[in-house]
């Protein structure tokens, strides 16, 4: 039937058809985007409510007055910090009074001490106790350095060795490096 | 018609894209509420530190020598002296900032004092400057033994080593070099 009409006729008709077809397919794009966007507005409206929510909630938080103190207590603990810090650098870790006491425990009978010294190091290691004195003879001058030596506080004896030239009456100096 | 699906279109699009902008945002304001939650709980906790503290920090500031306190420490040295039997006098006196830190707070006093008397006279001052209550640090001690009669020489060389006995006149003399920390005037 179709083919019997004229060419002109036709072309008409395939036109009328693909019109119909262009409205119903437009018809149906505006329905099916009708309905996603009635569909996709609940979450819209959740999703302000929610931002809404949680914006009122850090400006709460933000606004409260252990905020307002922030800088305050930050500035009070910082120098009580600073305070602390430089208490705590250069402590001694053992006084003076003890540790030329610890040096006297260690005399030996033939030794007589005539001037003592302690010169705090740049380093802790670094430190120096410096002994003068009078040994009887060479053995208790070489008595009171091993005492010494056996004080796990002294890192290092240091006797020179002219200090044993003469054999009575040898008059010594010593020095002891350690971390006091 | 086309139009009207163009205008849905877009308005599909628009309410699309506000979901999700409002989705990054909340999320974004959500680690921020949490990290103004843990700051918020850090400082209700340095809050009662502080309070529970304010005794003992307001004692840090006690091992500090005032601005204007050198004068009276200097006297408390003195005092010292006295009461532990020493001569004590005062050799030098300065104070020195450090140059590397601008607007420091402290400064360091630094103080030679010299003192004679007996060994345990000046045993007993040294600990008890050791054991004032500021940050004393003793930068050197030098002890020497002044007026011993017999320069400390052993008699012969007898076996047996009769213990030295001290005269009245035989005194120690020792330096000191203390610092102690103090705060700009």
């Amino acid at each position: 039937m179709f083919n019997l009409l004229p060419e002109v006729e036709k072309k008409k008709i395939l036109q009328e058809y693909n019109v119909r077809r262009g409205i119903v397919f437009f018809v149906f794009l505006c329905v099916s985007l009708g309905i996603a966007l009635v569909g996709i507005f609940p979450s819209y409206v959740l999703s302000s409510i929610k931002l809404k929510e949680v914006k009122d909630n850090v400006s709460l938080v933000q606004q409260s007055s252990l905020f307002q103190e922030a800088g305050q207590l930050n500035k009070d603990l910082s120098q009580a910090n600073i305070k602390l810090t430089a208490l705590q650098a250069d402590a001694p870790s053992v006084l003076i009074g003890d540790l030329f006491s610890r040096v006297i425990e260690h005399k030996v009978v033939g030794v007589r001490l005539n001037g003592l010294m302690y010169k705090k190091g740049a380093t802790k290691d670094s430190s120096i106790v410096s002994l003068s004195g009078v040994a009887k003879n060479r053995e208790s001058l070489s008595n009171f350095a091993s005492e010494l030596k056996k004080e796990p506080l002294f890192k290092n004896i240091s006797l020179p060795v002219s200090s044993f030239a003469k054999d009575s009456n040898a008059e010594f100096t010593l020095q002891i490096t350690g971390s006091f | 018609m086309i139009i009207f699906s163009l205008v849905i279109l877009v308005a599909y699009g628009f309410v699309f894209w506000r979901i999700y902008t409002d989705g990054l945002t909340t999320s974004d304001l959500l680690n921020q509420a949490s990290l103004d939650f843990e700051k918020d709980e850090a400082l209700r906790n340095a809050k009662i530190a502080l309070a529970e503290n304010r005794d003992s920090i307001s004692k840090i500031d006690s091992y500090f020598i005032a601005g204007d306190g050198v004068a009276p420490f200097i006297g408390n040295i003195e005092a010292l002296g006295k009461q532990y039997g020493v001569g004590v006098s005062i050799g030098s006196v300065a104070v020195e900032s450090d140059p590397k830190m601008k607007n420091d707070f402290k400064e360091t006093l630094h103080l030679k004092v010299e003192t004679t008397g007996s060994w345990s006279n000046i045993v007993r001052f040294l600990s008890a400057v050791e054991n004032l209550p500021y940050h004393v640090v003793l930068d050197q001690v030098v002890f020497g033994l002044t007026d011993a009669a017999d320069k400390l020489s052993f008699g012969g060389v007898s076996a047996v080593d009769s213990k030295r006995v001290r005269t009245s006149s035989e005194k120690w003399k020792v330096s000191l070099d203390i610092s102690l920390l103090k705060f700009k005037q």
